[in-house]
């Protein structure tokens, strides 16, 4: 599948998007159940989000190359 | 209610799997599958109370197939009402098996779950195993043939790990009652049944049978068994392990394990059968905390996940129902024909991400809240890593390539009336938990006061949610996928399998034809040999065989014996006149 990059109509909304989500904690001014770290880090869980969605996938698909995507006739005979 | 008389809500579902067993009508079985479940959750829920026990003896026991407390009422009930869900949606089918099979099968996990004693939960435990079976062979095809061969002979070893842990531990304490253990115990036996419970529990290493086989079930039977077994197996360890901190370490491997393993899976139900294991990691992780934040997390999100997974596997039957096809690598460009059962199918997606408003945002920070509140940083980032694969797979990745992606010239039928109608029972009940998340924390078994709408937790549910998306669109060329086994540890058996088949059955079956053959050579040989004596002492033995002579060997005969005689005569007389001397 080639690579389709967000149009300009994406790109805008993506930042629109990125910018309410990160302001969000100036307007509802958060109340943490409990203190950790992160708590005082501006936009962690959207950095999370992102690098962590990244990492899932390029981890795993090197994974699988790896190890654990063998070809459908690995169990047979 | 107060009259209704006490007796176990599973005889409930026997004795319906034994009135369809018999039933000709199919329309009849049909209505008696769903109704069955209907009058098990009313009858829960009207007429057993949260201190009802009844109780049997036996031998030197006393067997308890009935102990009601918030628990298993709370279990009980959502069992009924899956059952129920499961019923509809499969009413066009009229498979008398299946519908006997999934009655027996909620037999056995309503049974467990209101056994007070372990003998009782291991009988309803093996019910489950043997009847849940028929429904992924009932698909009738050799991968769901073999495929069910391996989830019943898993399951019988589980059960009798099982069986010799309730041995170990009720010799070690002397009772049967199925309570809490306190950890860390003294029994060995109560290891080797946390061992059984985890191996229902999918947990890895012990868990690749779920993967191996769900996707193989029949596109009704696979609702019943992602409802069923695991969460059973959930209720099981909250009851009897809560607060044991390896259950901590499994429940986070479980998390990330099924998510690392869905970004791999090719066949829709292969990926959702992942993201079961995923999402019970979270609740054996809130069990092992132990806190009661936890456990009412774990139980909270063992009913959400009963019904979002549930709906889940209702779509995507749907789909493999309509196309013939499951494939990601095979499937796409259909969105325009199947608009409610996409719709009903992201409702399911949108609960299991964790989406505010619906039902995953109000158990699932449950678990990852109990954490921080534990102080488990490490556990809480992990298992919000694991939200992130969740929203990944079932709330993107699978909804993307299944009805959007590239057309591939799919023209589905239509879905039946009584699939979208189940759906959307399933959908509603999400979408009210999640709106309305008092109507589910009433029934849970610790008292709380958790509010799940805090700025805090919405925020952070946002940013991540969006965020994640962001990486997703720009990283979709990376997601395709194409068709592949993936190795999962039950490599071990499936490899070993023609090794040992060769072992204990060809070479035992070889070896016993070759002694057989052998023998049977050596015995007609002797056979010939002794078949006429008399020819031994022929001068010519290529005479031809005389006519047959009652009295031709008389007079030798008489030669030998009058012979014989005489020794015997003359030994006689030597041995008296010795004896006399």
């Amino acid at each position: 599948m080639k690579l389709k990059l967000p149009s300009r109509r994406g790109w805008i909304f993506a930042t629109l998007a990125s910018c309410v989500a990160l302001s969000l904690p100036v307007f509802l001014q958060p109340n943490h159940l409990h203190e950790a770290w992160w708590n005082a880090v501006p936009g962690f869980f959207g950095g999370y989000g992102f690098i962590g969605c990244t990492l899932i996938i390029l981890l795993s698909k090197w994974m699988g190359r790896l190890l654990l995507q063998k070809p459908t006739d690995f169990y047979d005979g | 209610m107060a009259n209704l008389p006490e007796f176990p809500p599973a005889l409930l579902f026997i004795v319906g799997a034994l009135f369809v067993a018999l039933t000709p009508s199919a329309s009849t079985r049909r209505v008696v599958t769903c109704t069955i479940p209907l009058v098990s959750a009313f009858y829960i829920g009207m007429g057993l109370h949260t201190d009802t026990a009844v109780s049997i003896p036996f031998l030197t026991y006393e067997l308890s197939p009935l102990r009601v407390d918030r628990l298993s009422y709370v279990f009980g009930g959502i069992f009924s009402l899956v059952a129920f869900i499961g019923s509809i949606y499969a009413w066009t089918n009229a498979d008398r098996k299946q519908q006997v099979a999934s009655l027996l099968y909620t037999a056995g996990a309503v049974g467990v779950t209101f056994a007070g004693d372990y003998v009782v939960l291991y009988v309803f435990w093996e019910l489950m195993a043997i009847s849940s079976v028929f429904l992924i062979w009932a698909r009738k095809e050799p991968d769901s043939q073999r495929a069910g061969n391996r989830y019943l002979l898993l399951h019988l070893t589980g059960g009798a790990i099982l069986l010799a842990g309730i041995a170990g531990h009720t010799s070690a304490t002397g009772s049967i009652a199925f309570e809490a253990i306190v950890p860390p115990s003294d029994t060995w036996g109560a290891w080797v049944i946390l061992m059984g419970f985890c191996l229902n529990a999918a947990v890895p290493p012990l868990g690749a049978w779920l993967p191996d086989a769900y996707p193989k079930a029949t596109v009704t039977g696979a609702v019943f068994c992602s409802a069923l077994t695991t969460k059973t197996a959930v209720y099981t360890l909250l009851r009897a392990f809560p607060g044991w901190d390896i259950l901590v370490v499994a429940g986070v491997a479980m998390a990330l394990y099924g998510v690392v393993y869905a970004v791999l899976a090719d066949d829709i139900r292969e990926l959702l059968a992942y993201h079961i294991i995923s999402q019970v990691g979270y609740m054996v992780a809130g069990v092992g905390i132990g806190t009661p934040l936890a456990l009412n997390g774990a139980t909270a999100h063992a009913i959400c996940h009963i019904l979002y997974k549930a709906l889940l596997f209702m779509g995507t039957g749907a789909v493999l129902h309509t196309t013939g096809r499951s494939k990601l690598s095979e499937l796409g460009g259909f969105l325009s024909r199947q608009k409610l059962t996409f719709s009903l199918y992201m409702i399911g997606a949108f609960s299991i991400s964790g989406f505010p408003l619906w039902s995953g945002f109000v158990s699932k920070s449950m678990v990852v809240s109990a954490a921080g509140e534990a102080h488990l940083d490490g556990v809480f980032l992990l298992l919000t890593l694991a939200s992130i694969g969740t929203f990944l797979h079932t709330g993107l990745k699978l909804p993307y390539f299944t009805w959007m992606g590239p057309d591939r010239g799919i023209r589905p039928t239509s879905v039946p009336a009584s699939m979208h109608t189940a759906m959307a029972i399933t959908a509603a009940l999400c979408t009210t938990i999640g709106i309305m998340p008092g109507i589910l924390y009433q029934f849970l078994p610790e008292a709380s006061n958790y509010h799940p709408y805090t700025s805090a937790h919405i925020i952070e549910s946002i940013q991540m949610l969006l965020f994640t998306f962001f990486a997703f669109y720009l990283l979709i060329p990376h997601l395709g996928s194409y068709p592949t086994v993936l190795m999962d540890t039950d490599v071990i058996y499936r490899k070993a399998s023609p090794w040992a088949k060769r072992t204990f059955v060809d070479c035992p079956a070889e070896l016993f034809d070759s002694v057989q053959g052998f023998l049977s050579r050596v015995t007609g040989a002797a056979t010939q040999a002794l078949r006429d004596p008399t020819l031994w002492f022929r001068i010519n033995p290529l005479d031809p065989p005389q006519p047959f002579d009652p009295d031709r060997e008389r007079k030798p005969l008489q030669t030998l014996l009058t012979a014989i005689l005489i020794v015997f005569a003359w030994v006689a007389i030597l041995s008296v006149s010795t004896w006399s001397d």
